[in-house]
């Protein structure tokens, strides 16, 4: 993607470089003490700088080197060396003002970035990073100029571009001179074709709460929390993550592959870092988790139960190890004896009282323990001495701050099944609003208002998630449900004949959809006995409403 | 309103007198604004972090506290430093303790104390002696007895000490049950539920126990302290609110445990001016927490919504120290944070209940970007109308040899900027004549030798203590206001404000400065509980207003003499 986007050599007027000595390779102190893989690379690009110390491209490398491995400074000085050798290279000076930025230097970053600026106009990267260096230095005028030109920048490449980044950049201009409405209209367009882009979700959070829309902000503004300051492809990123390495860089690396769904590359470079050093437990611990990403229960659990034996104090690995042997237990209960069930009941419950004992102030270890709990809870009949339990832990795990994505909604779905309604509504409506983005969370408030017969802001709550996702169908049959539930069929049908347009692919939409206008032509189903026609009190309402709420497991 | 006059300009420490009268004309812009005296003024104290050089415990980066309090009546700051200590002490460690020192400058002025030193441990006499882990500090007069009582955040259980008004304080802890028993770290006391009393905010960090401990790298790719968010063990904060039979935890009640953080620093006050108080909470790596206060019955946290939880870029940074002022003088007040290295210290400005991040236009992100801000507090330093900024800095990762500041690892130089008016500040570097640095944590601000300037205290991590005494060529003049709450009726919210007229090509213009009366803000810390304002050349005191918390009016106070503290009553 990024590959036809090159700095061009551009050099800036300046001093030439007297002819003198060449500049010694810079050097870093204490390298034997650093991680062997980063030094072994530091002092491989040493060498070949020092056997070539005319080389501008052989100090710029080495630079690469350090800046990859967030040794900042050294980074700088052998651009410096670069730039000096290479006829103040506007390519060189880039990289050095990005280092200088990183080191905690903006004043000289920014110097060296217009610098470099100026010469290469055509860099989008470089227009866009000027941008956001003068903004946060309060130069208005001069980051919108900036990030304009990074726009048209983009515009001339041989294969015109229109990165976000730059259009991103351009909006925190307009916010900052107060303008909402044209940065809104930049930013939605943005947000639906990178619906994972979470600056541009923040920065449309503040122009909806500006413009009034307070709902629709809150939502985009918790989709961008969390977010970073992001950039037009970088040219020289592939090298520099080249040589970012050492441990923790390929930690870092197995957990994104993970993240990114590639379990098998990430299976094999963890299974060759355990040649080095099988007792590992971090590796362990990681290769326990793709294994049990892969649907290998059994793999799983035998690792995670490695890595537990080369680090028994760490809670991490007894939650995830406790959390893996009830997912087997769940899964393989049939095949199961009961010597073999209750092995595994005992281990994961060991698992959780050894994870509370080790950290008795950490709310996930709780949570957990509201888990192993809740596993052997029958949600039709709820044993009352168990329910107290589980939601004793899960209650503490909320008092101790416990940030488990599903904890409000498993607290409410065990005051559900425990008959305390309040208590259900209440942590449905924390829920919801812990998640305002999330059109499950709404769905899952909608349910419990139903269940406590509040119909109107069941409707309300069925909408929302409609309005969060309007074209996913679940959500958009989920709310025609609740409004052929409260007898508003002109809606019901309104809706139902949008969705049979744009989800037409979909049988299962067309045959609901059907369904709805043969309610609302008929007054109830093939075979079905009609609804009361008496403007539906609470009790039809409830019969007729979707289910309440349980949490998944 | 009554006003009591009570004059207390020039009731000096022995160091420094020199000092006084050059400032009082001197107007060198090269002239530093500080001067370290901490060893010739007897505050003989050294801050203990108890981590071995192999160990990084995360607990072990982020002390110590100190407060400055007049415990004992007697007009002047005392000094209370919060000190860490051991976690788990080996066989024959014995912990080190929290210290009291008696500001000795009222004895010495009446003569009883010749010779002697400007502060003396009075720990022992006074009962104060802490052992736990300790991080912050918070004082206030909690039961309305006419004295300050103090309340210390450990990792583990904290502590309440009751002044018993004779010098001496008694733990009350279990019978107030405040111990909370988590790691906390900054605190604070205000009126929650506005029926006068004070009640109590605890900020709590990571639910810590060595068991979560795990193994991180510095920059440097060398085993060093961890971000908290390596431990994904976040913690909620704790609001005890009292009633007729002492304090009880409210935090449920009042829907402080649905959003949870790393917390370290917090300030109160009525940001949206509805009458009653809010809190901030800064967090560290997690989104910040603003608790709008609905009046009696509910707090919501309204950060993300009103834009100070997060910075400009969506993104929560490290948040460490924190005050509420009112920097561009309009009467509603903007927040201030400090924040780790690679992020500016965050200026979010209050625009009528809602904020957003201006940082860059106040001239205070640039130099911060290198530096890891803890304890901060605005301040009219030089008396010129302008409120100035102390940060106090220091590393929670060591930078490397190249990148460091002396021996310790973890040093870094402090910050000065001079206000320039608006939300406009120049950096004056570190502000002293000599290098002041170290691993600043805790810096409390106040009026130590009472002659009318701000002095900063600062803690830095495993070193001895820095005591700033002003000695900034003083522009124009001041004026000090010591609130006092009625019975039940605490002064701690109250918002005072200044109107000072000049003349201007013939026209009488009149401006307000707004100061937030609550010792809460910085890191770690409590600071002197007296309002003070620096009044430019040319300006004229024309009136001074208090709003008292659960106000939304301002009542007049009659009289205030320049040069001077004054007492105003309730």
């Amino acid at each position: 993607m990024i590959s036809h986007i090159a700095i061009a050599s551009v050099t800036l007027l300046g001093p030439m470089p007297l002819a003198q000595d060449p500049p010694t390779p810079v050097s870093v102190e204490d390298i034997d003490n650093m991680d062997p893989e980063i030094s072994a690379l530091i002092a491989s690009v040493l060498a070949q700088a020092q056997a070539d110390p005319a080389s501008g491209t052989a100090h710029a490398e080495l630079g690469l080197v350090y800046e990859a491995n967030t040794l900042y400074h050294a980074a700088v000085r052998s651009y410096t060396n670069a730039i000096a050798l290479l006829d103040n290279s506007a390519e060189w000076i880039y990289r050095r003002a990005v280092a200088l930025d990183a080191s905690g230097d903006p004043i000289a970053a920014l110097a060296d970035m217009r610098k470099s600026a100026d010469a290469l106009k055509n860099t989008p990267v470089i227009q866009a990073r000027l941008g956001a260096m003068l903004l946060a230095q309060g130069d208005i005028q001069g980051a919108e100029s900036a990030f304009m030109q990074a726009i048209t920048a983009e515009a001339k490449q041989p294969q015109p571009v229109a990165w976000p980044q730059s259009r991103v950049g351009l909006c925190q201009v307009r916010i900052a001179q107060e303008s909402w409405i044209e940065p809104s209209e930049i930013l939605e367009r943005i947000v639906v074709e990178n619906p994972g882009y979470r600056h541009a979700h923040y920065l449309l959070g503040l122009c909806y709460m500006e413009l009034g829309r307070e709902a629709d902000a809150n939502a985009h503004l918790q989709a961008g929390v969390n977010a970073w300051p992001e950039y037009p492809p970088d040219p020289h990123q592939p090298r520099l993550d080249k040589y970012s390495v050492g441990f923790h860089r390929r930690m870092m690396g197995i957990e994104n592959m993970l993240m990114g769904g590639q379990v098998e590359p990430a299976i094999q470079s963890m299974t060759e870092m355990l040649v080095a050093n099988s007792n590992n437990h971090a590796v362990l611990h990681l290769l326990g988790r793709a294994h049990l990403m892969t649907g290998n229960l059994d793999l799983g659990i035998e690792t995670l139960r490695k890595a537990e034996s080369a680090h028994p104090q760490s809670v991490d690995i007894k939650i995830e190890l406790g959390t893996a042997l009830m997912n087997r237990m769940a899964i393989g209960i049939t095949d199961m004896d009961l010597e073999t069930r209750q092995a595994i009941v005992n281990e994961f419950t060991t698992k959780a009282q050894e994870a509370i004992s080790i950290a008795p102030n950490l709310g996930r270890a709780h949570y957990f323990m509201g888990l192993v709990h809740s596993f052997t809870l029958d949600p039709t009949a709820p044993d009352p001495q168990t329910a107290n339990s589980a939601l004793q832990s899960m209650s503490t795990a909320l008092q101790l701050g416990c940030s488990e994505p599903q904890l409000l909604e498993r607290l409410a779905s065990l005051y559900a099944q425990t008959g305390r309604q309040g208590e259900m509504l209440r942590f449905a409506m924390a829920n919801a609003e812990r998640n305002m983005g999330n059109p499950s969370a709404f769905i899952f408030l909608a349910r419990a208002q139903f269940t406590v017969g509040n119909s109107t802001q069941a409707v309300s709550a069925a909408k929302r998630a409609f309005e969060l996702a309007p074209r996913e169908p679940q959500v958009a049959m989920f709310y025609v449900q609740t409004l052929v539930s409260t007898q508003d069929m002109d809606e019901a049908v309104r809706l139902a004949n949008w969705m049979s347009q744009v989800m037409a692919a979909n049988p299962d939409v067309l045959a609901f959809c059907q369904n709805v206008r043969e309610v609302a032509r008929t007054g109830s189903l093939p075979g079905q006995t009609p609804p009361k026609q008496d403007g539906g009190n609470q009790e039809s309402q409830k019969d007729s409403a979707p289910n309440a709420p349980r949490s998944s497991r | 309103m009554h006003v009591l006059p009570r004059l207390r300009s020039a009731l000096l420490l022995p160091v420094g007198l020199a000092a006084l009268s050059l400032s009082a004309q001197g107007q060198d812009p090269a002239a530093p604004w500080f001067q370290e005296e901490a060893a010739s003024a007897g505050l003989d104290w050294k801050h203990v972090s108890g981590a071995p050089a192999d160990r990084h415990w995360f607990p072990e980066i982020m002390g110590g506290g100190v407060a400055l309090l007049d415990y004992d009546g007697d007009g002047d700051l005392d000094v209370y430093f919060v000190q860490s200590g051991y976690l788990i002490p080996e066989d024959g460690q014995t912990s080190p303790t929290n210290r009291l020192f008696k500001n000795m400058s009222v004895e010495r002025v009446a003569g009883e104390n010749p010779g002697g030193a400007g502060f003396v441990d009075v720990t022992e006499t006074a009962g104060v002696g802490d052992d736990g882990y300790g991080m912050g500090v918070a004082c206030g007069d909690y039961d309305g007895d006419g004295d300050v009582d103090l309340y210390v955040t450990n990792v583990g259980p904290n502590r309440f000490y009751q002044n018993q008004g004779n010098g001496t304080f008694k733990d009350i802890t279990a019978r107030l049950k405040v111990g909370d028993g988590r790691w906390g770290t900054s605190t604070a006391f205000l009126d929650a539920n506005s029926d006068g009393k004070l009640d109590l905010f605890v900020v709590n960090n990571l639910n810590w126990s060595p068991g979560i401990e795990t193994p991180c790298n510095n920059y440097r790719n060398k085993p060093d302290f961890c971000s908290p968010n390596n431990y994904n063990a976040q913690s909620t904060d704790v609001l005890f609110i009292q009633g007729r039979l002492g304090y009880s935890d409210y935090s449920r009640k009042r829907g402080l445990h649905l959003t949870a953080g790393n917390g370290l620093g917090v300030a109160c006050a009525d940001y949206d001016s509805d009458g009653d108080t809010d809190i901030y909470v800064a967090n560290d790596a997690t989104p910040n927490a603003l608790w709008n206060n609905n009046g009696k019955d509910n707090f919501t946290d309204v950060a993300l919504a009103g834009g100070c939880a997060v910075n400009s870029t969506g993104t929560p940074e490290a948040g460490m120290g924190v005050q509420w002022v009112d920097v561009n003088q309009d009467g509603w007040f903007d927040l201030f944070m400090t924040h780790i290295r690679r992020e500016t210290n965050t200026f979010y400005m209050n625009r009528k209940g809602r904020f957003r991040d201006m940082t860059n236009m106040t001239g205070l992100g640039p130099d911060s970007v290198r530096l890891t801000g803890f304890g901060m507090g605005f301040h009219d330093f030089n008396l010129d109308g302008r409120l100035d900024l102390y940060v106090a800095n220091g590393a929670v990762q060591a930078w490397g040899r190249d990148e460091s500041y002396g021996e310790d690892p973890y040093a870094e130089p402090n910050l000065l900027y001079r206000g320039l008016g608006g939300t406009r500040f120049e950096s004056l570097g570190e502000g002293t004549a000599s290098p002041v640095v170290g691993s600043s944590r805790g810096a409390a601000f106040g009026d130590i030798d009472n002659d009318g300037d701000v002095d900063v205290v600062v803690v830095d991590r495993d070193a001895h203590v820095k005591l700033l005494r002003n000695v900034a060529p003083r522009a124009g003049s001041w004026l000090g206001v010591e609130l006092r709450g009625a019975r039940f009726k605490t002064a701690v919210g109250a918002v005072v404000r200044l109107e000072t007229s000049s003349l201007i090509e013939g026209e009488v213009v009149t401006t307000s400065q707004y100061r937030l009366a609550d010792p809460a803000y910085s890191y770690l810390a409590s600071n002197d509980p007296r309002v003070h304002f620096g009044i430019a050349p040319g300006h004229e005191v024309s009136g001074l207003f208090v709003r008292w918390p659960g106000s939304t009016e301002e009542t007049k106070v009659e009289g205030p003499t320049t040069g001077s503290y004054i007492t105003v009553q309730r």
